[in-house]
């Protein structure tokens, strides 16, 4: 597991919703319908397949398989986006789909950047990272996936 | 639901194009003056306007419109629905007649887009995540969308290229359309990559736009004697995504095509055989091969061949997008849904001049916003 790096920086959670943190094991949080059985992510609830209230938060697993991907080819449109980087500094990056086993697809940024290094169907792990540093230094941690060794 | 039909008496559009120093409902009014020339009616036999524009939702554009072509004190109902905004717009006026309410409605669609790229696919509320990570983007989920069709169907760079030289070349035919430049293969590929496997020349044109439509019962149109350049709707269908396995923020922007493009069949009595030609809804190059599959012009592993083989081509076995669609003519969003229209009725009634397809009796148009919600509306000569 990629813990994101330098114990000594302040860490802060992009949204506490999302995954949990701090932990030595970060896990992104869904919901799973206890009529259904159907997971959603992120957490909500109820249930968008059956319309049961009966949902409960749950934890999702750390390895799935890319379902579909790109590369995000320029600045996005701020706000939304929380990202820092200018014109000048923007680095194309990559974003894609995992398909996570028995669970959902979740949507999220990948730490490669060319077409070359992925293809649809290989196995994807969860990873976070910092996803910006603010100006007090913090740093905002957001997950990711990555390309399994 | 009502036996009788409901028929576009009076369509027309303004040429796409970018005008700053014009007001959004300025657009709105010389469009629906337009439509009412169309139509040989004025403002005061209108029962009802619906006005799609998406931008100044909460502006009453609808209204404002009024103020500048007469305010008769008629109803007015402003709709907002992503790029199925014009469509939805369109819809509500035919489901109005439909129901017996009324027997002359008018329905407009403006948008002022300004230039850049399309932005924020579910940034704008609901939930947060996804426009504050920046992975979805409009340009990115059509990309993903197409490289899933890439992988599981071989589809090529070369092939999404292909339908954005297509419909730059049939822009050259439309003096509506916002461009009339021949765009070759090479040039397309070798623009600047927005998102793969997109380039810039596979992104639709940001521009400012207007259409209308005049809707009016079958009785009514007897009484006016305007049967021969009448259109009948076949079908009007609007969707929103039923239920997939995804998480709650990625878009599917093709299961509410599926949905919409059964029950518009349905609803008309035909099949996609039978269309003579299509618009449909070419944000990106890559969709528009994923919507040959969605509305079943061909097979979905064959879309690929498809444009190919020039079956999608002016001439070939389904013309689309012969205006030069979203990527060439433009994509004013609210407007759209209704220079769609106005692009098959002009076709249905032999008027579209070098562009026109021949013998043309049956349409359909199509748009998807984002979100999501997909217009279809099936459109048969009538006269």
């Amino acid at each position: 597991m990629s813990q994101a790096a330098g114990a000594n920086v302040p860490q802060k959670s992009i949204d506490p919703k999302l995954f949990t943190w701090p932990s030595n094991k970060p896990r992104l949080l869904g919901s799973k319908c206890n009529n259904c059985g159907t997971t959603s992510f992120p957490a909500q609830a109820s249930c968008p397949r059956c319309c049961s209230e009966d949902v409960e938060t749950c934890e999702l697993g750390t390895r799935g398989k890319l379902w579909s991907f790109t590369i995000q080819g320029f600045l996005p449109k701020s706000p939304p986006y929380a990202g820092t980087e200018t014109m000048e500094t923007f680095k194309p990056f990559g974003v894609g789909y995992v398909e996570m086993p028995g669970q959902v697809r979740v949507v999220g940024r990948i730490n490669v950047s060319s077409p070359e290094e992925l293809a649809i169907g290989m196995d994807m792990e969860l990873i976070f990272e910092p996803f910006r540093t603010d100006e007090d230094g913090t740093e905002i941690i957001s997950y990711a996936f990555r390309p399994v060794a | 639901m009502s036996s009788s039909g409901v028929y576009v008496i009076g369509v027309d559009m303004l040429k796409f194009g970018r005008f700053p120093h014009r007001s959004v409902p300025d657009l709105g009014a010389e469009a629906a003056l337009m439509a009412l020339d169309d139509a040989g009616l004025g403002i005061p036999d209108m029962q009802a306007l619906y006005c799609g524009n998406l931008y100044q939702a909460n502006a009453m554009v609808g209204q404002r419109i009024l103020q500048q072509i007469g305010q008769t004190g008629i109803p007015v109902v402003n709709c907002a629905n992503a790029c199925a905004t014009g469509a939805t717009a369109f819809r509500e006026a035919w489901m109005s007649i439909k129901a017996g309410v009324h027997d002359l409605v008018l329905a407009v669609g403006v948008e002022q887009m300004g230039k850049g790229l399309l932005g924020g696919g579910g940034g704008s509320g609901g939930i947060p995540k996804e426009g504050l990570l920046g992975g979805v983007t409009m340009p990115t989920v059509f990309a993903e969308a197409g490289m899933e069709h890439a992988r599981n169907h071989g589809t090529t760079f070369e092939q999404f290229a292909r339908v954005s030289v297509k419909n730059h070349h049939h822009s050259t035919l439309n003096p509506k359309a916002m461009y009339q430049i021949e765009t070759p293969l090479e040039a397309v590929m070798n623009a600047e990559m927005i998102s793969y496997p997109n380039t810039k020349l596979m992104c639709s044109v940001n521009v400012d736009g207007a259409a209308a439509a005049v809707l009016c019962s079958e009785r009514k149109v007897k009484e006016l004697g305007l049967m021969k350049r009448a259109v009948k709707v076949r079908a009007s269908v609007l969707t929103s995504d039923p239920w997939q396995e995804r998480d709650l923020v990625m878009p599917d922007v093709n299961s509410c095509t599926r949905l919409a493009a059964r029950q518009a069949y349905e609803q008309a009595g035909i099949g996609p055989e039978d269309l003579d030609l299509v618009e449909l809804h070419d944000c990106f190059a890559t969709a528009e091969i994923l919507h040959y599959g969605n509305l079943g012009l061909c097979p979905e592993s064959e879309a690929g061949r498809f444009i190919d083989e020039g079956h999608a081509s002016l001439g070939g076995r389904t013309p689309v997008n012969v205006s030069g669609g979203l990527l060439s003519k433009g994509h004013p969003l609210g407007a759209t849904g209704i220079a769609n229209i106005y692009e098959i009725t002009t076709h249905l009634r032999g008027e579209a001049g070098k562009r026109q397809v021949l013998g043309a009796r049956i349409g359909l148009t199509h748009v998807i916003g984002l979100g999501s919600a997909c217009g279809i509306h099936i459109l048969e000569k009538a006269g």
